[in-house]
């Protein structure tokens, strides 16, 4: 725990033990240390010496630091404060002090350090270690003014793949398969990644190329990362490079400014598995080009090759038609947005991760499927909700509440909303993705062909517009309002037994929402 | 005592540049900032390379910012000034703030990968904003799944008790006693806000240098009427 030392009003009752603990530890040997307790008769007899509005507003973060049977020492943690007191309550404070320590002639106000000690008489020279105390940034210690580098805390260092000379992009130790959570929607995906991890420098390998693709924040890197420490793994020699697009356009630029490309060609040919990450953001003519040639090189030479993009091949309008079809011609797959169970389980992980550092820590199945039913957007979303929540908690020392958690997360929510989808929108989607003619959708044809996509579009239209239903039934072909009632029934009534209607309905979703 | 009913000679004030004292040992916490200043001071311990600081305007966002940076060596950069550069810089630096959010990110890429560069080389990024990351409009959906997964801390316009303690020390640093009543006056009837605090204190400084007087209630009330009661916010 860490406390906050600077308090100036009615806060930081928590921190008191932990500040007595350590004031106790450097205050002089001369001079006893005052208790837990201390001062608390003082205290009182100014509040009501002063009243409540001055005692607040300047004694609230005051502390009783020792007494020696003469001098009292008290401390403020801010300088002004100090000076404030000493001009103004001198006189109150020597007085009220007498009540509780009766032989004291003198009150020194001191400046507080760190961690809540008074300011020290010795310096305590590099006793800090970063890992056991953390240096509060509001210390008016000089010595920690100067920057420092932010220093890795007990987490290990992440890891890297090299091959051909080449440095990777970092590994996230966490983004194991062990941790990553496998729901309806990347079932498929994530076999294909173990596949691939296993089969590595055999003959023929599993998916080549295997391409990933999905909206953000939705496990690619994760992916890409788990195979990366599988092969590392299974088979230590084998050369592995896990490269963000971005890495491999800044390798390539440096390769090219210092000596010959074509050394940055001959570097790959090492290369066992290579995991490009972030295909989109590779940009310039050059390197787009020359990923082009390294890529065919290596699935020409059987070896494996991994792309995550947020976009699926056919869609990624910069590639050129051979890389286009080169790279679909290993799997490709995609990973859909989360559906409700798979949200709740990422959810559970996160949680349980935040109570390995806290184990008070929880969330009620209420707040856990308020998450799972409002933030849809990503599985990063789904993490930043939780550490927020573990924030307002470690703030609060409370049970979250519903009302809590809707508060703290209110934002995201609304942040859905403002992107309005249109009954426009809908029919299109509805009618490119069933592949029925716009025309056909607002008929009165009654073909089952027909008659389902309509009655999804006006389940759609229900479900994300703010339309009435009336509305919704002149927009779909001057119908009433009753059949769009009725229409929204049927696709509630199947939805529960249904997964595939489910996941159908995300992607809609989904689609709807780009 | 009278607050000018006839025209006073008024002395001529030079404009003597005063250091505002926005070192770590001024930054004063209260109920209104004091999890955002704890949080913040856990680092190099936070448990993310970000962390984004949403709190109104006036509220003291920078000066946290400020008290960080002088630990962290952090550099500082508007949103809205966010360039290439910065990618550069960041990746030596490894800590740097990120200001004003709200007030428009001029490259959204950028911060994309400032964001992604902090979690690979275990760097630091301090966001600030005036609204929470899911008010934002983020066009890149990179950027906007990382904002909107950002840890956060709140600070909150300023309570009467730091609004007080925060004007004795703008007094102070002018070298100005004042009395308490004064304090108190001023704290009730101005505008919330850290800013409104030095713009009444720097309003009360010349006055009473022009007065040649010390700092009284009635300098402070033609002060405030100076500044302005507190805008439409």
């Amino acid at each position: 725990m860490n406390t906050i030392i600077q308090s100036v009003p009615s806060l930081a009752n928590e921190g008191t033990a932990i500040r007595t603990a350590t004031s106790a530890a450097v205050v002089e040997v001369a001079a006893a240390p005052v208790g837990d307790a201390g001062g608390a008769k003082v205290r009182a007899l100014l509040r009501a010496r002063l009243g409540d509005d001055i005692y607040s507003s300047w004694f609230n973060a005051l502390e009783f630091e020792a007494f020696d049977g003469k001098v009292v020492r008290v401390s403020v943690p801010v300088k002004f404060l100090r000076n404030w007191i000493q001009s103004h309550y001198s006189d109150d404070l020597l007085t009220c002090c007498r009540a509780e320590f009766k032989t004291a002639e003198r009150v020194d106000v001191v400046l507080r350090n760190p961690g809540g000690a008074a300011a020290r008489p010795v310096p305590v020279p590099q006793a800090r270690n970063d890992d056991d105390i953390r240096p509060n940034p509001l210390s008016g210690d000089a010595s920690q003014v100067r920057p420092t580098l932010p220093r890795p805390v007990s987490v290990a260092l992440p890891g890297r793949t090299t091959a051909g000379g080449f440095e990777g992009s970092p590994l996230d130790p966490a983004h194991t398969f062990e941790n990553f959570v496998v729901g309806a929607s990347n079932r498929m995906a994530h076999a294909a990644a173990i596949q691939v991890a296993e089969t590595v420098g055999q003959s023929a390998p599993a998916f080549n190329p295997l391409f990933i693709h999905s909206s953000v924040g939705l496990g690619k890197t994760h992916l890409l990362h788990a195979i990366a420490w599988a092969v590392k793994r299974n088979a230590p020699n084998a050369q592995v490079l896990y490269l963000t697009a971005e890495r491999f356009r800044y390798q390539f630029v440096e390769a090219i400014r210092s000596s010959d490309p074509l050394a940055f060609k001959e570097k790959f040919r090492s290369v066992h598995t290579l995991l490009i990450d972030d295909l989109e953001f590779m940009q310039g003519e050059k390197t787009e080009q020359e990923f082009d040639h390294i890529i065919n090189a290596l699935l020409d030479g059987g070896r494996q090759v991994v792309v995550a993009s947020a976009r699926a091949p056919s869609q990624i309008e910069r590639l050129n038609e051979r890389m286009r079809s080169r790279l679909q011609r290993g799997l490709v797959t995609e990973l859909g947005s989360f559906d409700y169970e798979l949200r709740l389980k990422v959810l559970e992980r996160r949680l349980a991760e935040k109570k390995a550092i806290s184990a008070s820590f929880d969330l009620s199945t209420e707040v856990l499927d308020l998450l799972a039913n409002r933030l849809t957007e990503s599985g990063r979303e789904l993490e930043g909700a939780v550490n927020r929540l573990f924030l307002t908690w470690q703030h609060m020392r409370a049970p979250l509440s519903l009302d809590i958690a809707e508060t703290v997360i209110r934002d995201l929510v609304q942040g859905l909303e403002p992107r309005r989808i249109k009954i426009e929108d809908i029919l299109r989607v509805v009618s490119r993705h069933y592949g029925v003619s716009k025309g056909d959708l607002l008929s009165q044809r009654r073909h089952r062909s027909v008659v389902w996509p309509r009655q999804i579009g006006m389940y759609l239209a229900k479900q994300l517009t703010a339309r009435s239903l009336p509305e919704i039934g002149r927009r779909f072909g001057n119908r009433d309002h009753t059949t769009v009632l009725h229409a929204i029934r049927k696709i509630e009534s199947q939805i529960n037994g249904d997964t595939r209607l489910r996941d159908e309905l995300e992607e809609l979703k989904k689609l709807l929402s780009h | 005592m009278s607050t000018g009913s006839r025209p006073e000679p008024q002395q001529l004030v030079l404009e003597l540049a005063h250091l505002p004292a926005l070192g770590a040992e001024d930054f004063l916490v209260s109920a209104s900032n004091a999890h955002a200043a704890e949080v913040i001071g856990r680092w190099p311990g936070w448990q993310g390379p970000a962390l984004g600081l949403i709190g109104p305007e006036g509220a003291g966002k920078t000066h946290l910012a400020n008290v960080w940076r002088s630990r962290s060596g952090a550099r500082l950069v508007a949103a809205s000034a966010l360039g290439e550069t910065d990618i550069a810089l960041f990746e030596t630096a490894r800590a740097l703030v990120i200001e004003d959010l709200d007030r428009g990110i001029s490259d959204e890429r950028i911060l994309f990968h400032v964001l992604n560069l902090a979690r690979e080389r275990r760097g630091s990024v301090l966001l600030t904003s005036r609204v929470a990351p899911g008010e934002l409009e983020v066009g890149l959906p990179d950027s906007r799944s990382r904002l909107r997964a950002l840890p956060l801390v709140t600070i909150e316009a300023p309570d009467e008790a730091l609004l007080k303690a925060v004007l004795v020390k703008l007094f102070s640093d002018r070298q100005l006693a004042v009395d308490p009543h004064v304090i108190n006056h001023i704290a009730l009837h101005m505008e919330r806000s850290m800013e409104a605090a030095s713009r009444v204190v720097e309003a009360v400084d010349r006055l009473a240098l022009a007065r040649q007087r010390k700092v009284t209630r009635a300098i402070a009330a033609e002060a405030l009427a100076a500044v302005g009661r507190p805008t439409g916010l």
